[in-house]
């Protein structure tokens, strides 16, 4: 008999009754069946079961009757209860871990209750993706995010609802790229752990057990996530072996409710605004000066030779018309063109429902993210079907077919910057209101002028610039229960992607201007691609407990999946007529292009083991070891071992600390081992021929050597050290979370360069080398400042930070020459020409960090000259400009960065601001580079340029001077510190109290309001979104359940 | 017996492992379809049937002897082309400017390319194991050591020191013996000779058995059936055979300076072509070299020892030689001098049927493709002439008798009368100027200057003979990475 079973016995005839909670037995007065005379004889017997998420049926949870404040019972072993209720009573259902829940009774006397773990609860669990894990007991550092969470935010962009709720996890902001919704950004966790060709940091993205490209989980509907588990160190990263090396990110997906039928609907109206709050551009008349200030109309003393040479009289004359044009009004705001701000809408449907041992559930969403730039969107839709089926202890099944695909279609308006370059002084339309094609560059008197095209132009030819994707997958998981302890799971997954993308460029685009041959105009490029895959594991778990304390949990792993990754393109040209597009009607192939074609194989096994130990829920301890072999890998080098162990210790348990009452919750843990990460292709580690028609010798097909492989190349290992500081206290009225990492990365596989005489192809070959390591910290501190009694109202504030600082440890020769970037170790005639510029990137050394700034130190402009004065390598003041004098300047790494969170909710009603900020890191702002220095005086450019660049002796100023039109090349002077912060997003939910509900004759109903990207205050002026405006988004959510 | 149970169990559940772990290893063995990867190919005689194919291809490139160690750089350098100023392509080369960015990466790019055909050979080399030893693996280990020998020995004339002048202990270039991907150490020329010649020697034993014997420099060994058909049985001249070896044994000690031993093998190659006719490789017939057009073995062909086949090769000399930017000789007031006075004649077949005076046109092909005979499409790398001008300059002093016997017998072939003998420095000279009238447009009189640290002749005058002129400059590259 168990322990249970004693207590129920015991407190048969008693009026109280026991109940189990962890290891704590609870004695509660027994609401006894009889009750008090008082009652009314309304009042009935209402029973049920009450489950978490994953059906874990939960003991301890309380039931209260909201209108009179009496606790009614509480749920016993089995998740069962049994409380009196009447009709019309609003029951608050309340467990610490769980969100509250509440529900009116009404006619039905039996029910099934499922608890949401709390987003700001303590007590959580870990998904794994190999299984479920008390957080309790968890060795590392982990993240859970759950429906609920995700609901709130509402927004159809993932990766920012991750990034607001845990700093560690980090999208970096695309200057270049802004907003464009087809654009799918970079993530880190935990930073940047490679670095080279072959460096890879995106994370793993695992769903329901099995791994998926990040961009199934940009294009997924939130609303079928239960909950997204970022797993950040070792301690459970090693599960994915050689994958899981720079973080994972695990997806379960919502399984199906029992009992009954549901409809669940979820409209989501989305408005995009354009954001050109950072462009700082001169309208017309600035313009005009600007170029005056700079010299165009002052005609040379002594004629070039080189250049026309025209009369002041002549110039004056240019000067004039164009001020008199300007002054009848001609002032085109060309950042408008482009851009329009966008309503799109989202719908998701679901129905669920459950008999008996069955569930199922079918849904489906379309919606439309839409990018600001004309033409620009992001289709998504999907589908899925779940079919579950359980008896519990002994089996269950769950099939799980998916249907995820998009349409990304890209602007016809080609790139934001031509719009920001283009002079206002320009009309857009001629009198007729047609558009004009292209304006005379400069001095419109010469023989041969030179053009700029008006980007509008282009833009309203017909064209087709499109990429679908589709993906189908099922997935088959049976769970099976030898014996109580003991348990074999088995999973399969099979899937299909399909991807299709077609750009067309018209004939007439002036891209072929100057080709003269109809066969070389136009281009359609058309691209395919098909990856099938199929992956399939078996786990074995036992799990015991014995004596009460020690508990006991094993893992034994086998897996396997194969990829087969085709893809074949070709580029068309020659059409004669846009009207009529289509790849038939090119004349030929592209010159020098034919169909391109890849297949590649790609096949992974991975056996694990696992075991942790657990005494008393206090100290605890796990070892986890995979081998993992891969196709990519040569043959001696197959296979790759990976390993972690960590302990922790809950000091709360602890006997000594029971006293302290204040205390919910007191944890420390350190883990530490070695997990991978690579992004190779097989042809990588072996030497490789093709046989094509350029290797024909005689009359036989050679093999033309392509590549020098390395098969004794292994997997990069990234060495991790975790540690961590977990506390709750007063009721979680404030908690505090401190974590530390160092991760060490080595065996980097990077290009290393050898001497031209051993004669491989481009003297490089693929090697392990390079050591990167990464420290850094993480807290986050959650204060509830009040809370009302009935804990319908209260107030959080969370304040979430995160430092990370890389250093390159060891440099491989690719690295190395990748600083030198052809300057330097060369004889005199390779001396970079003096237009050339030198791009900002970064200067790898060793012991520096891997995302410094590099360029010649500056001391400001010369008052005297309005030259830059410049600081050599040996502290010398020069003019000169020198690439040997290049050094790091800066570091893009900040200081701290993190979020800044406030949720207020009432009743029904909540309000979460989510703020992110940075703070002390350096930037390299191009803006002042290209827009105010380096700038051609016939385009447009930023107003400082007329207001801050040197103009006469004794300016003090920050640019040099305006009629200076030398390069200006890497320098200090540019680097800024930048702080910002940014009201990432603001969010307002209300679920409709229980009474509307049911009138509607809804279950649920919910509204939602959201604003993301709202505002961004910075100490950096810098245009951000050069080829893609930055938006911001509004969004509205309704859902309704039935 | 419960012991005994579980050492069963125990067996095996190893067994398993040891299974499951065997079948996954080859269940991992897949590869990208469209990729051919040694580790699979060099496992079978045809892999390196293919292999050689694609080395002698690759040599075929117009970085190589498809043009550049040709007439577009190294026949631009030994003077035989106008110069017509600083835009014209290789300007900076032909006047030894080796500084100047456009000669750097023309020289840069000839070491490596060079070296990669040596590392293509030494990859298979390594891969020898894996194949049966019989008659084909001898073949193809002989045309591996003897193009690997062939190669260094083409780069240590472009790049290492100028013998005559420096001596036999100066540092020339590595040698790559392996396919390991590490730089070996530069040689002294004496040690780096010594290798060569121990490969060749090598090669010569393997290739004792040439096929060549049996079926000639251009004949099939294969018969009509297609099953069991060998690549290394067609058209001999074309690889690297057993007079290929031995001229190039000549070729080595004639570098070194080991006069005695150089004419010994020149005249071994000689008098065993002569007496084995059917093998195909002999001086060249008045009818075959003025017959008409189409029909006119221009190139030489039938006198290649050894020599490279590339596929419609006009399409690539018609780059350099047609069009108004073509190459065009030095002739008025410089070759004319050379093919029509002193020791030349005007009726010399090389000088007509070549176009030298008029419009050169020794690599292009006159008639359609489809009907142009293989040889036309035969770039020479070692010919028979060279055997006779090896010994003859050999005999120079010690036997001028018959260094003029021989001569004449070149001079005979090219329609020209013969010649007397007067003194020693005359001969010299004409020797010089019939090797200058034969190697036009095959990058051979550059380096045969060097080797004799002769004045470079130009139209502009003669250009005094340095190191500096003669030897290219490693890649800084190899400085910065070869520091072993």
């Amino acid at each position: 008999m168990g322990l249970k079973e004693v207590l129920n016995e015991l407190s048969k005839d008693q009026p109280i009754s026991f109940s189990l909670e962890k290891k704590t037995i609870l004695i509660e007065p027994k609401i006894l069946n009889t009750s008090s005379p008082k009652i009314k004889i309304q009042q009935e017997n209402m029973v049920g079961v009450v489950t978490d998420l994953y059906d874990n049926p939960l003991v301890g949870v309380t039931f209260k009757n909201n209108k009179t404040g009496k606790v009614l019972g509480a749920s016993i072993k089995g998740g069962a209860f049994s409380i009196k209720v009447e009709e019309g009573d609003e029951i608050l259902v309340t467990m610490m871990g769980f969100e509250p829940f509440r529900f009116q009774v009404g006619k039905q006397r039996k029910i099934k209750i499922e608890l949401f773990f709390s987003s700001s609860a303590i007590e959580e669990t870990v998904v794994t993706g190999y299984g479920v894990r008390k957080k309790e007991t968890f060795t590392g550092a982990s993240t859970t995010i759950t429906r609920q969470e995700l609901e709130k935010f509402n927004s159809s962009n993932i990766f920012s609802i991750i990034q607001s709720l845990d700093p560690a996890f980090k999208v970096q902001e695309s200057n270049q790229h802004g907003s464009d919704p087809n654009r799918i950004p970079e993530i880190t966790i935990r930073g940047t752990t490679s670095v080279g060709q072959y460096g890879i940091n995106a994370p793993l993205v695992i769903m329901d057990g099995f791994e998926v490209p990040i961009t199934r989980l940009y294009d997924l509907d939130i609303n079928r996530i239960e909950s997204i588990t970022l797993l950040k160190d070792a301690s459970s990263t090693v599960l994915y072996g050689s994958r899981g090396g720079n973080g994972v990110i695990v997806i379960e997906t919502r399984l199906p409710k029992a009992d009954g039928i549901a409809v669940t609907y979820n409209v989501r109206p989305e408005y995009v605004l354009v954001d050109l709050t950072d462009y700082n551009l001169m309208n017309s008349e600035e313009k005009l000066e600007f170029e005056r200030l700079s010299g165009l109309y002052k005609s040379p003393i002594e004629p070039d030779l080189d250049f026309v040479h025209y009369s002041q009289a002549n110039l004056d004359n240019i000067y004039a018309q164009r001020l008199l044009e300007i002054r009848s009004g001609v002032n085109s705001y060309w950042l408008s063109q482009p851009v329009q701000s966008k309503m799109s809408t989202n719908h998701s449907l679901r129905v669920e429902g459950g008999f008996g041992n069955m569930r199922f559930s079918l849904e489906g969403n379309y919606g439309v993210m839409s990018g600001i730039m004309k033409g620009s969107e992001r289709r998504r839709f999907g589908s899925g079907l779940n079919l579950f089926y359980r008896i519990p202890n002994k089996i269950t099944v769950r099939n799980t077919t998916n249907l995820i695909g998009s349409k990304g279609s890209n602007t016809n308006y080609g790139f934001f910057s031509e719009y920001t370059r283009i002079n206002p002084y320009f009309r857009i339309h001629d009198e007729k209101g047609q558009i004009i094609e292209r304006y005379v560059k400069g001095l419109n008197i010469s023989d041969n002028p030179e053009f700029v095209t008006n980007p509008l132009f282009n833009a309203s030819l017909p064209y087709r610039n499109f990429d679908n994707s589709i993906n189908i997958s099922n997935n088959l998981d049976i769970e099976y229960f030898i014996v109580p302890e003991v348990r074999f799971q088995l999973r399969g997954s099979i899937g299909k992607s399909v991807i299709h993308s077609e750009n067309y460029i018209s004939p007439r685009n002036t891209l072929f201007m100057r080709e003269t041959n109809i066969r070389d105009k136009g281009l359609y490029t058309l691209g395919n691609g098909d990856i099938f895959n199929y992956e399939g594991a078996g786990i074995l778990t036992f799990a015991k407990l014995f004596h009460e304390k020690h508990s006991i949990l094993g893992n034994g792993i086998f897996e396997l999946s194969h990829t087969r990754s085709t893809s074949g393109g070709v580029r068309l040209s020659g059409f004669a007529d846009d009207r009529f597009i289509s790849p038939s009607l090119a004349f030929n192939y592209d010159a020098n292009s034919k169909y391109s074609y890849r297949n590649v194989p790609e096949r992974r096994i991975g056996f694990m083991g696992n075991a942790s130990y657990s005494y008393d829920d206090r100290l605890y301890a796990d070892f986890s070891f995979r081998k993992d072999g891969s196709s990519k890998y040569g043959r001696n080098k197959r296979y790759g071992d990976f390993w972690s162990s960590g302990f922790g210790y809950n000091l709360h348990n602890e006997k000594y600390l029971e006293g302290a009452k204040f205390i919910d919750l007191l944890r420390v843990y350190y883990n530490t081992g070695v997990s991978g990460a690579d992004n190779l292709e097989a042809n990588i580690t072996n030497t490789y021929y093709k046989v094509d028609f350029n290797s024909l010798y005689n009359e036989q097909a050679g093999f033309r050597y392509e590549s020098e492989g390395n098969p004794d190349l292994r997997w990069p290992s990234i060495r991790s050290h975790s540690i961590g500081f977990l506390s709750s206290f007063f009721k979680n009225r404030f908690g505090l979370r401190l974590e530390a990492y160092r991760r060490i990365t080595s065996n980097m596989t990077s290009n290393i360069t050898v001497a031209p005489s051993v004669g491989i192809v481009n003297n490089s070959y693929t090697e392990n080398l390079g050591k990167v390591q990464n420290e850094g910290y993480e807290l986050q501190l959650d204060v509830k400042p009040y809370e009302s009694p009935d804990q319908s109202f209260n107030v959080i504030l969370r304040l979430q930070g995160a430092y990370n600082r890389s250093k390159l440890l060891e440099i491989s020769e690719e690295l190395k020459n990748l600083n030198h970037s052809n300057y330097r170790e060369r004889p005199e005639g390779y001396m970079i020409e003096g237009s050339e510029l030198i791009p900002q990137s970064v200067y790898y050394e060793e012991g520096q960090s891997l995302s410094n700034l590099r360029g010649v130190k500056s001391l400001g402009i010369d008052p005297a000259t309005g030259r830059e004065m410049l600081l050599t390598l040996d502290n010398k003041v020069t003019y000169v400009w020198d690439p040997m004098d290049m050094r790091v300047i800066g570091n893009q790494e900040p200081r701290l960065f993190g979020n800044i969170a406030a949720f207020i909710n009432y009743r029904n009603m909540s309000l979460e601001a989510y703020f992110n900020y940075t703070l002390g890191g350096q930037v390299y702002n191009q803006t002042l580079v290209d827009k105010i220095e380096n700038i051609d005086p016939w385009y447009n450019a930023d107003r400082r340029v007329l207001y801050e660049r040197w103009k006469m002796p004794g300016d003090h100023v920050k640019y040099k001077a305006i009629s200076d039109q030398t390069r200006t090349q890497l320098t200090s002077r540019f680097v800024q510190n930048e702080n910002y912060i940014r009201l990432g997003s603001l969010n307002f939910n209300y679920l409709m109290g229980h009474k509307l509900t049911s009138k509607l004759g809804l279950q649920r109903l919910r509204f939602n309001f959201s604003m993301n990207d709202v505002f961004r205050i910075s100490t950096v002026r810098m245009e951000r979104g050069t080829d893609y405006p930055f938006s911001r988004t509004f969004n509205f959510g309704i859902l309704a359940q039935y | 017996m419960k012991s005994q149970c579980y050492k069963a169990l125990y067996f095996i559940i190893i067994m398993l492992c040891c299974i499951t772990f065997n079948s996954c290893s080859k269940w991992l063995d897949v590869r990208p379809v469209d990729d051919v990867f040694a580790e699979d190919a060099f496992r079978t005689k045809k892999g390196f049937e293919s292999g050689l194919a694609g080395v002698y291809s690759s040599m075929t490139g117009q970085n190589l002897y498809g043009a550049h160690l040709k007439y577009a750089i190294l026949d631009l350098m030994g003077g035989y082309w106008s110069v017509t100023g600083t835009q014209m392509p290789n300007y900076y080369l032909s006047v030894y400017d080796f500084t100047n960015i456009s000669s750097v990466s023309v020289t840069d790019n000839l070491w490596h390319e060079l070296y990669k055909v040596i590392h293509q050979v030494n990859i298979m080399y390594d891969y020898l194991s894996y194949i049966p030893d019989d008659e084909d693996k001898k073949i193809i280990k002989g045309e591996l050591l003897g193009l690997r020998a062939y190669v260094h020995l083409e780069l240590f004339k472009l790049f290492g020191p100028v013998v005559k002048e420096e001596g036999l202990d100066a540092i020339s270039i590595p040698y790559y013996l392996t396919s390991a991907r590490k730089p070996t150490p530069f040689l002294k020329s004496n040690e780096f000779f010594r290798l060569v010649e121990k490969d060749l020697l090598e090669a010569k034993t393997l290739l004792a058995d040439d096929p060549i014997f049996k079926n000639g420099r251009s004949g099939n060994g294969n018969s009509t059936s297609l099953l069991n058909y060998s690549y290394l049985l067609n058209y001999r001249g074309a690889r690297i055979n057993y007079f290929g070896i031995n001229a190039l044994l000549a070729r080595l000690y004639q570098l070194e300076g080991n006069h005695s031993k150089a004419m010994e093998y020149a005249d071994g190659v000689i008098s065993e072509l002569e007496s084995k006719q059917g093998i195909g490789i002999r001086l060249i017939r008045e009818s075959e070299f003025t017959s008409a057009v189409v029909d006119r073995d221009i190139r030489l062909a039938c006198e290649n020892i050894f020599s490279l086949i590339r596929n419609e090769s006009h399409v690539m000399s018609q780059r350099f030689f047609t069009g108004p930017s073509r190459l065009m000789t030095a002739y008025a007031g410089f070759l004319d001098n050379l093919y029509t006075r002193g020791s030349g004649s005007s009726i010399d077949y090389r000088l007509v049927q070549w176009g030298i005076g008029t419009y050169f046109n020794k690599f292009l092909n006159e008639s359609d493709d489809s009907r142009t005979p293989r040889h036309r499409n035969e770039i020479q790398l070692i010919n028979l002439p060279e055997m006779y001008f090896i010994s003859a300059e050999a005999n120079l002093e010690t036997n001028p008798e018959k260094s003029i016997q021989l001569l004449n017998k070149i001079r005979s072939s090219r329609g020209i009368g013969a010649l007397t003998f007067t003194t020693t420095a005359e001969l010299k000279t004409n020797y010089i100027d019939e090797v200058r009238r034969e190697y036009i447009g095959e990058g051979f009189i550059y380096t045969f200057y060097k080797r004799l640290f002769n004045p470079i002749y130009r139209a502009s005058g003669a250009v005094i003979p340095s190191t500096k002129i003669f030897k290219f400059p490693i890649p800084v590259e190899e400085r910065v990475y070869n520091q072993s």
